[in-house]
């Protein structure tokens, strides 16, 4: 047998440090929050101010981290108050399949 | 055996009924963009229909027409009599009421309207034009879209439907479907004591949604069926609590976009070209939630909210 059988793993915060936002989806920004839609699924999600800003953030290089302090910035509150709230929307990204594995990963 | 009609049928568009009773009545109409020819083997159900459509009756069927057919039958074992309603050549309903005929012929249009008109993007919603703008009250069933659509129209308004919001994606125009708007029997004594004359009108029977009556939209308003070409320029997603003080308050795009691929009939067929077309609609409108109680306060409330 030619290739390579890969079992697909869960995405997870852990086992994907620097996800990725998904390419192949559709995209609405409006007003500063965003529709995203999954063709695939058939699915809409709306995105708040904040889960997009984190979302659009996450080009594949960019852990979380370095996102809540993006984030932390722009709001100008301090990186421990958006810590938690970064990772939650994170894990739900990933659960949801709007993030995938980063570009080193 | 009983004389039982022998259907068969050759295309979705030419259901030709065999061996039916003399005297079935056969009539077409454009209902906005909706053509539709009906055949009837019961003549109450015929001249109600004729009676409230007479304006938009046709000489011949037009193309694409949704065919729709009243049987008169038995049941095969207790041999009651009973009716059925088809579409296109398919058996939708089977009533024992000759009062249900009218409203499952209704029902029997609106659910090919939701299969067979891929033309429009389809939301479940009551539609109007007011001072040249498209409003929309997208809804569940029961929220009261067609009793605020009826109090609307008697302000002014004039009337595009009250069960579909039908958008041209090529222009985002509403397309006009004005049936005869269906009022459910809670609704009765908000519109009486908004001065029409509902004990005037028939009572219909539709299932377990009880009993409804049908109201021509010229019957509330001379200039309720002339609207001019809109787009959606207010999106009012509305549920109806009884006694409740209205209330409108803005949504956010998203949230509105959201909302509409709820209620949409046909998004499974769009897919991204849907999410696409709503997202054009919901940037050129204001989108609010509107909770109604009281008719008219609720209308006065939805016209001072659009500017009229």
């Amino acid at each position: 047998m030619n290739g390579t059988c890969v079992s697909p793993r869960p995405l997870d915060a852990t086992s994907t440090p620097t996800p990725m936002r998904r390419r192949d989806v559709v995209l609405h920004e409006l007003d500063g929050e965003a529709v995203v839609y999954d063709e695939a699924i058939n699915t809409t999600y709306r995105l708040n101010g904040t889960a997009y800003f984190i979302w659009h953030a996450c080009d594949g290089l960019t852990d979380a981290g370095a996102v809540a302090r993006s984030l932390a910035e722009r709001y100008d509150v301090p990186v421990e108050a958006v810590s938690e709230d970064v990772a939650k929307t994170l894990a739900g990204l990933l659960e949801n399949g709007l993030l995938v594995a980063g570009k080193n990963e | 055996m009983i004389g039982w009609p022998l259907q068969i049928v050759t295309s979705r568009q030419e259901a030709v009924v065999r061996g039916s009773r003399a005297g079935c009545d056969t009539a077409s109409f454009r209902i906005g963009v909706v053509p539709v020819t009906i055949r009837s083997d019961d003549e109450g159900a015929f001249r109600a229909f004729c009676d409230l459509y007479h304006e938009m009756r046709l000489e011949e069927p037009a193309p694409e027409s949704i065919d729709v057919r009243v049987r008169r039958t038995r049941n095969g074992k207790s041999l009651r009599r009973r009716y059925e309603v088809w579409a296109d050549g398919a058996r939708r309903f089977a009533v024992w009421d000759r009062r249900s005929i009218l409203p499952h012929m209704e029902w029997s249009i609106n659910w090919h309207i939701m299969l067979y008109l891929p033309r429009y993007y389809q939301v479940h919603a009551s539609a109007l034009e007011v001072g040249g703008a498209g409003v929309i009250f997208p809804a569940a069933p029961q929220s009261g879209k067609s009793t605020l659509a009826a109090g609307m129209v008697q302000r002014g308004a004039r009337y595009l439907s009250d069960e579909f919001a039908l958008i041209d994606p090529e222009t985002l125009e509403l397309a006009a479907y004005p049936k005869a708007l269906c009022i459910k029997e809670g609704s009765f004594s908000a519109l009486e004591a908004t001065g029409v004359k509902m004990a005037t009108l028939p009572v219909y029977l539709k299932g377990k949604k009880g009993a409804v009556r049908f109201i021509r939209p010229d019957f509330l308003s001379t200039s309720a069926t002339t609207p001019r070409p809109c787009r959606v320029g207010h999106i009012m997603f509305c549920r109806y609590r009884p006694g409740a003080t209205p209330e409108v308050r803005s949504i956010s795009r998203a949230d509105a976009l959201l909302r509409l691929a709820r209620q949409s009939f046909n998004f499974v067929k769009f897919r991204s070209a849907g999410v696409n077309l709503m997202a054009d609609v919901v940037r050129s409108a204001e989108c609010y939630e509107l909770t109604s109680g009281d008719l008219g306060r609720t209308c006065d409330l939805v016209l001072r909210t659009v500017g009229a």
